[in-house]
Protein backbone atom coordinates (compact mmCIF):
# COMPACT_ATOMS: atom_id res chain seq x y z
CA UNK A 1 0.00 0.00 0.00
CA UNK A 2 2.70 2.49 1.08
CA UNK A 3 4.89 1.39 -2.35
CA UNK A 4 1.71 1.90 -4.08
CA UNK A 5 1.06 5.27 -3.08
CA UNK A 6 5.01 6.05 -3.97
CA UNK A 7 5.42 4.83 -7.10
CA UNK A 8 1.46 6.78 -7.57
CA UNK A 9 2.69 10.12 -6.54
CA UNK A 10 5.91 10.20 -8.55
CA UNK A 11 3.93 9.36 -11.58
CA UNK A 12 1.73 12.43 -10.50
CA UNK A 13 4.69 14.56 -10.17
CA UNK A 14 6.15 13.30 -13.10
CA UNK A 15 2.93 14.29 -15.40
CA UNK A 16 2.62 17.65 -13.74
CA UNK A 17 6.16 18.37 -14.43
CA UNK A 18 6.09 17.23 -17.70
CA UNK A 19 3.20 19.37 -18.38
CA UNK A 20 4.48 22.48 -17.21
CA UNK A 21 7.12 22.62 -20.23
CA UNK A 22 4.56 20.58 -22.52
CA UNK A 23 1.55 23.05 -22.97
CA UNK A 24 3.73 25.78 -24.41
CA UNK A 25 0.29 27.51 -26.15
CA UNK A 26 -1.81 26.88 -23.28
CA UNK A 27 0.01 28.87 -20.32
CA UNK A 28 -3.11 28.40 -18.14
CA UNK A 29 -2.69 24.54 -18.70
CA UNK A 30 1.23 24.57 -18.03
CA UNK A 31 0.17 26.48 -14.42
CA UNK A 32 -2.40 23.82 -13.74
CA UNK A 33 0.10 21.23 -14.32
CA UNK A 34 2.93 22.65 -12.23
CA UNK A 35 0.23 23.17 -9.63
CA UNK A 36 -0.15 19.43 -9.74
CA UNK A 37 3.33 18.77 -9.77
CA UNK A 38 3.74 20.56 -6.52
CA UNK A 39 0.78 19.09 -4.96
CA UNK A 40 2.53 15.62 -5.17
CA UNK A 41 5.50 16.93 -4.51
CA UNK A 42 3.42 17.80 -0.69
CA UNK A 43 2.24 14.03 -0.87
CA UNK A 44 5.41 12.88 -1.45
CA UNK A 45 6.86 15.17 1.92
CA UNK A 46 4.32 13.19 3.75
CA UNK A 47 5.02 10.15 2.34
CA UNK A 48 9.13 10.89 3.50
CA UNK A 49 8.03 11.47 6.90
CA UNK A 50 8.08 15.61 6.70
CA UNK A 51 4.31 16.70 7.60
CA UNK A 52 5.72 20.12 8.42
CA UNK A 53 7.14 20.35 4.98
CA UNK A 54 4.48 18.99 3.20
CA UNK A 55 2.09 21.56 5.11
CA UNK A 56 4.42 24.51 4.20
CA UNK A 57 4.67 23.27 0.82
CA UNK A 58 1.07 23.84 0.03
CA UNK A 59 0.55 26.89 1.96
CA UNK A 60 3.78 28.50 0.05
CA UNK A 61 2.75 27.26 -3.43
CA UNK A 62 -1.18 27.62 -3.13
CA UNK A 63 -0.63 31.28 -3.31
CA UNK A 64 2.15 31.25 -6.03
CA UNK A 65 0.15 28.81 -8.24
CA UNK A 66 -2.95 30.68 -8.42
CA UNK A 67 -1.18 34.48 -8.89
CA UNK A 68 0.70 32.33 -12.02
CA UNK A 69 -2.60 31.31 -12.92
CA UNK A 70 -3.80 35.04 -13.39
CA UNK A 71 -0.55 36.06 -14.96
CA UNK A 72 -1.66 33.22 -17.49
CA UNK A 73 -4.66 34.33 -17.90
CA UNK A 74 -3.16 37.67 -19.33
CA UNK A 75 -3.61 38.49 -23.18
CA UNK A 76 0.01 38.84 -24.17
CA UNK A 77 0.87 35.94 -21.66
CA UNK A 78 -1.73 33.52 -23.63
CA UNK A 79 -0.63 34.70 -27.33
CA UNK A 80 0.71 32.12 -28.70
CA UNK A 81 5.13 31.98 -29.11
CA UNK A 82 6.82 30.61 -31.78
CA UNK A 83 8.38 28.06 -30.13
CA UNK A 84 11.11 25.35 -31.66
CA UNK A 85 13.57 27.81 -33.28
CA UNK A 86 15.98 28.64 -30.37
CA UNK A 87 19.54 28.39 -30.70
CA UNK A 88 20.83 25.24 -32.21
CA UNK A 89 23.96 25.48 -29.46
CA UNK A 90 21.10 25.68 -26.72
CA UNK A 91 19.56 22.44 -27.84
CA UNK A 92 22.78 20.81 -28.06
CA UNK A 93 23.81 21.96 -24.32
CA UNK A 94 20.14 20.91 -23.38
CA UNK A 95 20.96 17.15 -24.72
CA UNK A 96 24.03 17.53 -22.95
CA UNK A 97 22.62 18.33 -19.97
CA UNK A 98 19.90 15.47 -20.55
CA UNK A 99 22.98 12.98 -20.73
CA UNK A 100 24.39 13.96 -17.88
CA UNK A 101 21.77 14.25 -14.80
CA UNK A 102 20.73 10.58 -16.66
CA UNK A 103 23.87 9.51 -14.92
CA UNK A 104 23.64 11.50 -12.48
CA UNK A 105 20.42 9.63 -11.52
CA UNK A 106 21.79 6.27 -11.55
CA UNK A 107 24.73 7.88 -8.94
CA UNK A 108 22.16 9.24 -6.54
CA UNK A 109 19.96 5.81 -6.49
CA UNK A 110 23.41 3.89 -5.85
CA UNK A 111 24.01 6.20 -3.05
CA UNK A 112 21.11 4.94 -1.26
CA UNK A 113 22.43 2.03 0.66
CA UNK A 114 21.21 -0.51 3.48
CA UNK A 115 21.23 0.12 6.72
CA UNK A 116 19.18 2.57 7.31
CA UNK A 117 19.32 4.64 10.20
CA UNK A 118 15.17 4.53 11.87
CA UNK A 119 14.05 7.70 12.41
CA UNK A 120 13.77 9.70 16.00
CA UNK A 121 10.24 9.85 17.68
CA UNK A 122 8.68 13.04 16.21
CA UNK A 123 10.82 13.09 13.11
CA UNK A 124 9.76 16.11 10.61
CA UNK A 125 7.53 17.70 13.15
CA UNK A 126 7.36 21.70 13.76
CA UNK A 127 8.88 21.07 16.89
CA UNK A 128 12.00 19.72 15.42
CA UNK A 129 12.12 22.22 12.50
CA UNK A 130 11.46 24.84 14.81
CA UNK A 131 14.29 24.26 17.36
CA UNK A 132 16.59 23.41 13.79
CA UNK A 133 15.49 26.61 12.67
CA UNK A 134 15.63 28.65 15.58
CA UNK A 135 19.28 27.41 16.38
CA UNK A 136 21.41 26.36 13.93
CA UNK A 137 20.16 28.00 11.11
CA UNK A 138 18.73 31.14 13.34
CA UNK A 139 20.98 33.42 11.05
CA UNK A 140 19.67 31.97 7.64
CA UNK A 141 16.68 32.67 8.87
CA UNK A 142 16.64 36.35 9.37
CA UNK A 143 18.41 36.35 6.07
CA UNK A 144 15.36 34.93 4.72
CA UNK A 145 12.91 37.53 6.17
CA UNK A 146 15.01 39.94 4.64
CA UNK A 147 14.70 38.35 1.42
CA UNK A 148 11.17 38.16 1.23
CA UNK A 149 10.29 41.94 2.32
CA UNK A 150 12.79 42.52 -0.74
CA UNK A 151 10.79 40.17 -2.66
CA UNK A 152 7.41 41.50 -1.64
CA UNK A 153 8.74 45.26 -2.00
CA UNK A 154 10.24 44.71 -5.65
CA UNK A 155 7.36 42.75 -6.86
CA UNK A 156 4.70 45.46 -6.45
CA UNK A 157 6.77 48.08 -7.59
CA UNK A 158 7.70 46.31 -10.98
CA UNK A 159 4.22 45.23 -11.48
CA UNK A 160 2.51 48.68 -10.32
CA UNK A 161 0.56 50.16 -13.59
CA UNK A 162 3.00 53.58 -13.62
CA UNK A 163 0.79 56.55 -14.08
CA UNK A 164 1.82 60.33 -15.65
CA UNK A 165 2.34 62.84 -13.09
CA UNK B 1 10.59 2.31 3.48
CA UNK B 2 13.41 0.64 2.07
CA UNK B 3 16.28 1.60 0.17
CA UNK B 4 15.16 1.04 -3.00
CA UNK B 5 12.05 3.36 -2.20
CA UNK B 6 14.09 6.20 -1.18
CA UNK B 7 16.80 5.32 -4.20
CA UNK B 8 13.35 5.89 -6.69
CA UNK B 9 12.84 9.00 -5.10
CA UNK B 10 16.08 10.40 -5.68
CA UNK B 11 15.77 9.31 -9.64
CA UNK B 12 12.55 11.02 -9.58
CA UNK B 13 14.18 14.21 -8.10
CA UNK B 14 16.71 14.02 -11.19
CA UNK B 15 14.21 13.21 -13.74
CA UNK B 16 12.42 16.54 -12.34
CA UNK B 17 15.49 18.83 -12.23
CA UNK B 18 15.84 17.33 -15.96
CA UNK B 19 12.54 18.32 -16.97
CA UNK B 20 12.83 21.90 -15.52
CA UNK B 21 16.30 22.27 -17.33
CA UNK B 22 14.38 20.92 -20.85
CA UNK B 23 12.09 23.51 -20.17
CA UNK B 24 14.63 26.56 -19.44
CA UNK B 25 16.36 26.04 -22.35
CA UNK B 26 14.07 25.36 -24.56
CA UNK B 27 10.75 27.35 -23.90
CA UNK B 28 10.42 31.23 -25.21
CA UNK B 29 7.37 32.18 -23.09
CA UNK B 30 8.64 34.08 -19.89
CA UNK B 31 6.03 32.34 -17.86
CA UNK B 32 6.98 29.35 -18.94
CA UNK B 33 10.59 29.45 -18.05
CA UNK B 34 9.17 30.76 -14.42
CA UNK B 35 7.80 27.45 -14.19
CA UNK B 36 11.08 25.78 -15.28
CA UNK B 37 13.30 27.21 -12.48
CA UNK B 38 10.23 26.44 -9.98
CA UNK B 39 10.43 22.57 -11.01
CA UNK B 40 14.56 22.96 -10.80
CA UNK B 41 14.08 24.19 -7.14
CA UNK B 42 11.52 22.08 -6.25
CA UNK B 43 12.86 18.86 -7.72
CA UNK B 44 16.37 19.76 -5.70
CA UNK B 45 14.35 20.19 -2.51
CA UNK B 46 12.75 16.74 -2.91
CA UNK B 47 16.51 15.23 -3.17
CA UNK B 48 17.39 17.47 0.09
CA UNK B 49 14.08 15.31 1.74
CA UNK B 50 14.91 11.91 0.26
CA UNK B 51 18.45 12.41 1.98
CA UNK B 52 17.05 13.80 5.36
CA UNK B 53 14.82 10.40 5.57
CA UNK B 54 17.67 8.57 4.05
CA UNK B 55 19.97 9.46 7.51
CA UNK B 56 17.60 10.12 9.13
CA UNK B 57 19.03 13.77 9.68
CA UNK B 58 16.11 16.88 9.53
CA UNK B 59 18.88 19.26 8.51
CA UNK B 60 18.11 18.74 5.06
CA UNK B 61 14.46 19.43 5.66
CA UNK B 62 15.01 22.41 7.22
CA UNK B 63 17.28 23.20 3.65
CA UNK B 64 14.49 22.27 1.90
CA UNK B 65 11.86 24.98 3.55
CA UNK B 66 14.39 27.61 3.01
CA UNK B 67 14.67 26.56 -0.80
CA UNK B 68 10.73 27.03 -1.02
CA UNK B 69 10.83 30.04 0.31
CA UNK B 70 13.23 31.44 -2.00
CA UNK B 71 11.31 29.75 -4.47
CA UNK B 72 8.29 31.39 -3.68
CA UNK B 73 10.30 34.28 -3.43
CA UNK B 74 12.05 33.82 -6.42
CA UNK B 75 8.51 33.34 -8.34
CA UNK B 76 6.86 36.35 -7.36
CA UNK B 77 9.41 38.92 -8.49
CA UNK B 78 9.60 36.77 -11.82
CA UNK B 79 5.49 36.83 -12.01
CA UNK B 80 5.60 40.67 -11.50
CA UNK B 81 8.85 40.74 -14.17
CA UNK B 82 6.32 38.82 -16.59
CA UNK B 83 3.45 41.46 -16.17
CA UNK B 84 5.36 44.38 -16.73
CA UNK B 85 6.73 42.69 -19.74
CA UNK B 86 3.31 41.89 -21.10
CA UNK B 87 2.83 45.94 -20.82
CA UNK B 88 5.79 47.63 -22.06
CA UNK B 89 6.00 45.46 -25.33
CA UNK B 90 2.59 43.22 -25.64
CA UNK B 91 4.34 40.05 -25.21
CA UNK B 92 6.63 37.78 -23.17
CA UNK B 93 9.21 36.01 -26.02
CA UNK B 94 12.24 36.30 -24.33
CA UNK B 95 14.46 36.09 -27.29
CA UNK B 96 13.29 39.74 -27.55
CA UNK B 97 14.70 40.67 -24.50
CA UNK B 98 18.16 41.83 -26.05
CA UNK B 99 18.38 45.41 -24.40
CA UNK B 100 20.76 44.30 -21.99
CA UNK B 101 22.76 42.67 -24.31
CA UNK B 102 26.17 44.45 -25.06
Amino acid sequence: MRSALLWGLAALALLGGIGAIGFGRRPGRAVASLALCLLALAGLYAWLDAPFLALAQLLLYAALALAAWLVALERGVAAPTPEGDRQPLLKLGAAALLGLLAVKALALRAAVRPPLPEPPAGFGSARRLGALLYGDYALALAVLGVLLAAALVSAVLLARRRTDP
Amino acid sequence: VTPEHLGGVQVLAALLFLIGAAGLLLRRNALLVLLSVELMLNAAALALVGFARTRADEHGQVLALLVAAIGVAEGGVGLALVIGLVRSRGGVDVQDLGSLKW
